[in-house]
């Protein structure tokens, strides 16, 4: 019996460690799954951003980059999400400024520093 | 074998990735282009091994992550040499597996920038092998060695007579006299080093107790792993813990200490000494790797409750030899 309970615990460790490996293949995967699990966060915003900005998908990486300055910039949040913050802005400011013209990121340039 | 079979099965989906996250951050070298070096720094062992890999192999991320994997391997395969000498073979064999196979420690496996954590561990379960066999000049040259993964590793001059406590061979007391002074001085060595590379080291009381939560809190999580993996990030959302939290978090180990085995009791004691530089030091981040080398004797605990059933709750000392 207890070696059946061993090989049971065994199989769901395999199982669940072979679904967490394959969040780890990419960094699309691994932050969409850290978006899912803290949504409140800067870092895996930031970081989904990154990787929407490499694909050209202009609107939700801008989306995701402020979420992750305004998060960072609240004087309450822990020291550990703060020094994402300047990343955050800085690419808003350097990326985003200046493709303020197109369509599918006007609404969000309104964010940006003057 | 089966046990290596699993894994290497669990793992084979992230083999084909690329380089994720801080692996090949903007700013930094990529970890493939580091070069082989006799500067020693913080953690040159480990930088050594990514030199070594793109100089025999390639700089390709697929073999960088196979290389982590036989690596965490070679771990498992250590473990069961160190605790078969102290559980019964059934019982080392299933924490030699559940090390290998647990979600909470695939941060640390399919993360190449994280290898330092497997290359600490190796140091140590090497220094733990020694101190098995009373050989405890290689177990003390073993556990400085830890340094040469991660300079957290430095724990292991704590883990070592701790577990030769435990299990044995016992010390005479010159010897462990020779260790805490040979430690001491290393220790006050690694502090100015530490220095060097401007490392802020204690942290205040209120920080230490929400590190207490926090570290708690990811020791739970990484339990619970093996029943739903999507409580794992690599980012956990820590806000709300705080220091009354910690000290519930005291309460509730010091609990479990009374009421658990004695494999219960040395997984709570392993898992204070192993993450205590995490918790005391300010700066410090704790994400899931970092509860790689504490789950070595968490991976034993499990295996003997599960050997032992409702006996390992009546505090008994029944090691399952």
């Amino acid at each position: 019996m207890r070696v059946l309970i061993g090989a049971l615990l065994l199989s769901l460790c395999a199982w669940h460690t072979h679904h967490r490996a394959q969040a780890w293949r990419a960094d699309a995967a691994l932050w969409q799954a850290a978006r899912q699990t803290s949504p409140a966060l800067a870092r895996p915003a930031f970081n989904l951003g990154v990787v929407y900005l490499r694909q050209s998908q202009w609107s939700q990486a801008t989306e995701l980059f402020l979420h992750a300055a305004q998060v960072s910039a609240q004087p309450t949040a822990p020291l550990n999400l703060r020094h994402e913050a300047g990343l955050g802005l800085s690419f808003i400011d350097t990326v985003a400024a200046p493709i303020c013209d197109q369509p599918s990121v006007s609404p969000w340039c309104v964010w940006l520093s003057p | 074998m089966v046990c290596v079979a699993l894994t290497v099965s669990a793992y084979a989906s992230s083999l084909s990735g690329g380089w994720v996250y801080e692996d090949a951050r903007p700013g930094l070298v990529p970890l493939a282009q580091l070069p082989l070096s006799w500067d020693i720094r913080p953690r040159w062992l480990t930088h050594q091994t990514y030199a070594g890999t793109t100089w025999l192999l390639n700089a390709e991320p697929s073999t960088a992550r196979a290389v982590s994997l036989a690596w965490h391997l070679l771990n498992g395969l250590l473990l069961w040499c160190v605790v078969r000498r102290v559980v019964a073979a059934p019982i080392a064999v299933l924490s030699a597996g559940l090390f290998l196979l647990w979600p909470v420690q695939v941060e640390a496996v399919a993360a190449v920038a994280y290898r330092s954590e497997l290359v600490a561990a190796t140091w140590l379960l090497l220094a733990l092998l020694c101190s098995s066999h009373g050989w405890r000049v290689g177990a003390w040259i073993c556990a400085v060695a830890t340094i040469t993964g991660k300079e957290a590793g430095i724990v292991a001059l704590a883990l070592v007579p701790l577990w030769a406590y435990w299990v044995g061979p016992r010390w005479t007391r010159r010897q462990g006299l020779a260790w805490s002074v040979a430690s001491l001085w290393l220790g006050v060595a690694g502090l100015v080093w530490a220095q060097s590379f401007s490392y802020r080291l204690i942290a205040p009381l209120e920080a230490i107790t929400t590190a207490i939560a926090i570290t708690g809190q990811l020791v739970m999580r990484g339990l619970w792993s093996v029943v739903d993996s999507r409580v794992l990030s690599i980012d956990h959302d820590w806000r709300g813990l705080d220091a009354a939290i910690g000290i519930a978090t005291l309460c509730w180990a010091t609990a479990l200490y009374l009421a658990g085995s004695i494999w219960v009791r040395r997984a709570l004691i392993w898992i204070g000494v192993a993450m205590s530089l995490r918790v005391l030091m300010p700066s410090a981040e704790r994400h899931e790797h970092h509860l790689y080398t504490a789950w070595i004797v968490v991976c034993v605990a499990i295996a003997h409750l599960m050997s032992t059933g409702g006996r390992a709750w009546r505090g008994g000392l029944d090691d399952g030899i």
